[in-house]
C-alpha cells in the first residue's frame, strides 16, 4: 500500500469514529458557546482581550485575532485531554493488533494519527469561525464582514498551536508513562510553558518563532495601534488574554478600530515551524511507540510486574512449558510452578458452602483495597508527608498551601472512581451482582472520602480544635465534594479523564489563585464570605444525585 | 445480613415473550419465549442470531424492549435482586484489573455479590483448584493468557454457587485439556440449579446438556431434549465418495455436514431425506447433524 493512501485511510477511519460520537455533537455545541463566551458585550462583568484600558472594536479583524488567540490558549490545553485516546483506542479495541500485522510503519502510524487529531481539532477550529461570524452581528459594532479576517488569523494562528497539541498527544500516547493519568496532569502543569514560554520569555514581542498560541504573532500589532491612537507609551501598556473577571462593577473599556493584521513572510514562517514541529512530535514518536506489543504494553501498565518478573527464573521457564497450551509463554509469577492437572478437586459439590454476610463495610474495605492497590509506594511516602504536614505546619501554612497539595495528590485514585467497570470491562460482572446501586456505589464514595479525609484530616481536626467552624465546615465540604465530582464524572463518561481536567482546572483557579467562589477547600476566610462552601455543599449534593443516577441506568439495564 | 444462601425448592425461569430492538428497526431478539426447569440448557445458534442479547437480558445487564422474564415467578427487570443473589454469569468479552493478582480478583467480586469474607476466601481456593489456577494464583492478572482469564471468569461465575449458571461461549481461548475439564465442571453441576450454556460450538452442548434450544435470527427455532432432536434427523444422515470436482455441485444441492479427503475423491456427509446417491451410506446421527437439518432454510 502506498504511504500516503495508508496514512489518508489511518486518518479518515479514526475522524470518523469520533465524530459520529453524540459526543462530537456536544463538543461542537460548547465551541459555538466559548465563542459566544469569548466577545463579551461592552458591560460586561468579564473581558477576554484588553490592551492597557482598551479593546478593539468588534469588526472582523478584532473578531478574528480574538477568537484566534482565545482558540490556540484554550483548544491547545482542552483539546490535548478530546483527542489524547487515538492509539488508545485502537490498543482498547483491538484494532491495534490488526494494524500492527500490516505492512503499516510505526511512524506512518504515530503520522495518522497525529492526521486525525488535526482534523478534529481543525473541525472545531472552523466551528469557532462560523461562531465568530455569528457573534460579529450579534454584537453589532460594526456588521461588515470580511470572511478573509475572521478566518485568517485562525488559519494561521489557531491550526499551529493545534497542530502542537495534536503531537503532544500523539507522543504521551507513545510514552508509557505518560500514557494515563500522570501524562494528563504533566501536560496540565507544562502546558503554560510550553504553548506561550516564549512570549513570556520575550515580554510578548515577536521573537525568532514566537510561541506556539501565537500570542506575539498578534498581540504586538494591536499595541501598536492602541498606542498611536490614544498616544499611550508601549512600555506602559499591559495585555490581558483569557476570562479576566471584576470583582465589582464591569467592564468599561475604551474601543478603537483596528485595521487587522499584515501576514508578514516571518510571521507565516514560524507559525509553518510551530506546525512542524507538531508533526515532528508525532513522528518523534514512533520511537518509544510499541506496536501494541502486549509484551511493551504489559510492563508499562503494571509496573508491578517489573521486580515480581525477576524473582523467580527457574519458575519462568516451568511455567512457559505449562502456558504453552494457552499460547503464550508468560513472565512468571513470584510462585509459579508447573500446573498440576491432577491437583485440581473432582467435583463442584465438594466446594465450600458460599455463605452470604453483605456489609457495606465490607464493599468499602474491598473498594478501598481496590483503589490503593494500583498505587506505587512513593504515592504512599508523599501521601504520608503531606498529611503529616497537615497536622504539624503551621496552621495557616497547612490550611493555606499543604491541605491543597494534598488534596491533588489522590487525583488519579479518585479520577477511578465509578468509571473503572467500564474501563477494564467488568461491568457486566460488578453490575450483575445484586444491589450495585445500594452498596458498590455508596463504597466507592465512601472509599474516595476516606482518602480525602485521611490525608487531610489534620487540617480539619486543628480547624475544629481552634474553634474555626466555618473554616471546618468547608473542610468538610470540600472533603465530601471532591469524590463526588469524580464519582459523578467517571459513572457518566467511563473513564477519569473529564474528572482530571475539570478538577485541575478548579485546583487551579479556586484554592491555588485564590479565586474565592470557587475555593472548594476553604483556603482563607474570604472564601467562606464568598458563599462558597454553600455552594459546593450543593454542588455535592446534585453531583452525588448524577451518580445515583447515572448507575442507576446502568444497573436497571 | 448473614447465613447461608437460601434457596427455593424447585427454581423456574421462565422467558415470555421477549423482544430486544437496538436502534430504529434491528431485532437482535423478537417474541422468544422458553421455560426453563433445572438441567443444563444448551443454546445453539449462528454467529449474530441473538444468544449474548438473550444472555445479557437473563443476567440482567440489558433490558427486554418487550416481553418478560420470571425468576421463580418474580419479574427480573422490575425486581432484579433476587435473581442476582444466586446468579453466576460469565460473559463472552469481559475485563479484568491487570494489576490484581486471580486471588484478589475474586476476593473483590466476592466482596461485590456480598459474599461472607471467611468462607468465601476458602471457596475462592477451592475455586482456583478446580479451574487449574491455584500455582498462578497470585500472579497479576495482566500477565494472564487468554485461556488462563476465560478460567478465572469461570471461577467468579461460580463463587456464589449459582443456582442459575449462564455461561456465554465460555471454552473460547481454551485449550483442548481445559475445555474437556470445562465439560465435566457443567456435568457436575447438577441437582437444583438451571445452566443455561450458549454457544455455537455443537461438541460442547453434547457433552453436557440436558436439553437444547436452538435459535436463528433472534427467534426461537425449536428446543428439545438430545435424544429427540437426533430422532429427528434419524435415518437423514449419508456419506458417499465424490470425485472432487464434484463437491461444488454436492454443496450447492445438499446440506453438508462433513467432508474428508480421500485417494478416490471426497468423502462427503450430508443431511436428507432421501439417499442422494445410489452408494450412498446410513449413518447413525450426531447433535452436529440434528443442528443442522433443524437450521436448513
Amino acid at each position: 500500500m502506498r504511504p500516503a493512501r495508508a496514512l489518508y485511510h489511518l486518518m479518515r477511519a479514526d475522524y470518523l469514529e469520533r465524530v459520529r460520537r453524540h459526543a462530537f455533537i456536544v463538543t461542537l455545541g460548547l465551541t459555538v458557546y466559548f465563542a459566544y463566551l469569548a466577545m463579551p458585550s461592552n458591560h460586561s462583568r468579564y473581558i477576554t482581550l484588553q490592551i492597557g484600558n482598551y479593546r478593539g472594536l468588534y469588526n472582523s479583524a478584532w473578531v478574528g485575532c480574538l477568537v484566534a488567540l482565545m482558540t490556540a490558549s484554550f483548544l491547545s490545553l482542552m483539546g490535548f485531554y478530546l483527542v489524547k485516546n487515538a492509539i488508545d483506542r485502537d490498543r482498547v479495541t483491538g484494532v491495534g493488533q490488526i494494524l500492527a500485522s500490516t505492512p503499516l510503519s510505526k511512524w506512518q502510524y504515530t503520522l495518522g494519527k497525529w492526521a486525525s487529531n488535526m482534523a478534529v481539532l481543525a473541525t472545531i477550529v472552523a466551528t469557532m469561525a462560523v461562531g465568530a461570524v455569528g457573534m460579529q452581528l450579534l454584537r453589532g459594532e460594526d456588521r461588515v464582514i470580511d470572511l478573509l479576517a475572521i478566518v485568517a488569523p485562525l488559519a494561521i494562528v489557531a491550526v499551529p498551536a493545534v497542530a502542537m497539541t495534536a503531537g503532544l498527544a500523539v507522543l504521551f500516547e507513545a510514552l508509557p508513562a505518560l500514557r494515563g493519568g500522570i501524562g494528563n496532569v504533566v501536560f496540565f502543569v507544562t502546558w503554560g510553558l510550553a504553548f506561550a514560554g516564549p512570549d513570556m520569555g520575550s515580554r510578548f514581542q515577536y521573537r525568532g518563532i514566537g510561541s506556539a498560541a501565537g500570542i506575539s504573532t498578534i498581540v504586538p500589532s494591536m499595541m501598536h495601534a492602541a498606542s498611536s491612537q490614544f498616544g499611550v507609551a508601549l512600555d506602559s501598556m499591559s495585555f490581558n488574554l483569557g476570562f479576566n473577571f471584576k470583582s465589582a462593577g464591569t467592564y468599561d473599556l475604551e474601543t478603537f478600530r483596528w485595521a487587522g493584521m499584515r501576514w508578514s513572510a516571518d510571521l507565516l514562517w514560524g507559525r509553518i515551524a510551530w506546525t512542524l514541529i507538531g508533526m515532528s512530535l508525532a513522528l518523534a514518536a514512533a520511537i518509544p511507540f510499541d506496536r501494541f506489543d502486549p509484551r511493551r504494553a504489559g510492563t508499562a501498565e503494571s509496573g508491578r510486574l517489573g521486580p515480581r518478573r525477576s524473582r523467580d527464573a527457574k519458575g519462568a521457564a516451568r511455567l512457559r512449558i505449562a502456558d504453552a497450551a494457552d499460547g503464550v509463554a508468560d513472565a512468571p509469577g513470584e510462585d509459579a510452578t508447573a500446573v498440576s492437572p491432577s491437583r485440581a478437586p473432582a467435583s463442584v459439590a465438594a466446594l465450600a458452602a458460599a455463605r452470604r454476610g453483605e456489609t457495606l463495610v465490607s464493599m468499602l474495605l474491598a473498594e478501598l483495597r481496590l483503589s490503593l492497590h494500583d498505587m506505587p509506594r512513593a504515592w504512599f511516602l508523599v501521601a504520608a508527608g503531606l498529611a503529616l504536614g497537615c497536622w504539624f505546619a503551621p496552621l495557616s501554612i497547612a490550611r493555606g498551601w499543604i491541605l491543597p497539595f494534598a488534596w491533588i495528590w489522590p487525583l488519579l485514585l479518585w479520577s477511578a472512581l465509578g468509571g473503572r467497570e467500564s474501563r477494564h470491562g467488568t461491568a457486566a460482572l460488578v453490575f450483575s451482582a445484586p444491589r450495585a446501586l445500594a452498596r458498590q456505589l455508596p463504597a466507592l464514595w465512601l472509599a474516595g472520602v476516606v482518602v480525602t479525609v485521611a490525608i487531610g484530616t489534620g487540617v480539619g481536626l486543628r480547624l475544629v480544635a481552634t474553634g474555626n467552624m466555618p473554616a471546618a465546615l468547608a473542610w468538610s465540604v470540600g472533603a465530601l465534594f471532591i469524590p463526588s465530582l469524580a464519582l459523578a464524572a467517571g459513572v457518566w463518561t467511563g473513564g477519569g479523564k473529564l474528572f482530571e481536567v475539570l478538577y485541575m482546572l478548579l485546583w487551579y483557579v479556586g484554592p491555588i489563585n485564590r479565586t474565592p467562589f470557587l475555593d472548594f477547600i476553604g483556603t482563607s476566610d474570604a472564601t467562606l464570605n464568598a458563599g462558597a462552601t454553600e455552594g459546593f455543599a450543593i454542588a455535592t449534593l446534585v453531583l452525588l444525585l448524577c451518580a445515583a443516577l447515572g448507575r442507576w441506568r446502568v444497573t436497571r439495564g | 445480613m448473614s447465613g447461608a444462601v437460601r434457596f427455593h425448592a424447585r427454581v423456574q425461569l421462565v422467558i415470555e415473550g421477549v423482544s430486544k430492538r437496538y436502534g430504529r428497526d434491528f431485532w437482535a431478539l423478537r417474541d422468544f419465549s422458553l421455560t426453563l426447569a433445572p438441567g443444563v440448557l444448551g443454546l445453539l445458534g449462528p454467529n449474530g442470531a441473538g444468544k449474548s442479547t438473550l444472555m445479557r437480558i437473563l443476567a440482567t445487564i440489558t433490558r427486554p424492549t418487550s416481553g418478560r422474564v420470571l425468576w421463580n415467578g418474580e419479574d427480573i427487570v422490575a425486581r432484579p435482586d433476587p435473581l442476582r443473589e444466586v446468579l453466576g454469569y460469565l460473559p463472552q468479552d469481559f475485563g479484568i484489573y491487570p494489576n490484581l493478582s486471580a486471588m484478589e480478583f475474586l476476593e473483590y467480586l466476592a466482596a461485590v455479590r456480598g459474599l461472607e469474607a471467611r468462607t468465601a476466601r476458602e471457596r475462592i481456593h477451592q475455586l482456583l483448584d478446580l479451574v487449574n489456577l491455584t500455582d498462578v494464583r497470585r500472579r497479576p492478572l495482566s500477565g494472564f493468557s487468554g485461556g488462563m482469564r476465560q478460567r478465572v471468569g469461570i471461577a467468579q461465575a461460580l463463587l456464589n454457587d449459582p443456582r442459575l449458571l449462564i455461561v456465554d461461549e465460555p471454552t473460547g481461548g481454551l485449550d483442548p485439556e481445559e475445555r474437556v475439564r470445562f465439560r465435566n465442571l457443567l456435568g457436575d453441576l447438577s441437582g437444583e440449579r438451571i445452566v443455561i450454556l450458549s454457544t455455537h460450538i455443537v461438541s460442547d452442548v453434547e457433552a453436557a446438556a440436558t436439553r437444547i434450544a436452538l435459535i436463528a435470527r433472534g427467534r426461537l427455532v425449536g428446543s428439545a431434549a438430545p435424544e429427540e432432536m437426533l430422532r429427528a434427523v434419524e435415518g437423514k444422515v449419508w456419506e458417499w465418495v465424490v470425485p472432487s470436482d464434484q463437491l461444488s455441485a454436492v454443496r450447492e444441492r445438499h446440506r453438508v455436514s462433513g467432508t474428508v479427503r480421500r485417494t478416490h475423491g471426497v468423502q462427503v456427509r450430508i443431511v436428507a431425506d432421501a439417499p442422494p446417491a445410489p452408494d450412498a451410506r446410513n449413518l447413525p446421527p450426531t447433535l452436529e447433524d440434528a443442528y443442522l437439518h433443524a437450521l436448513a432454510p
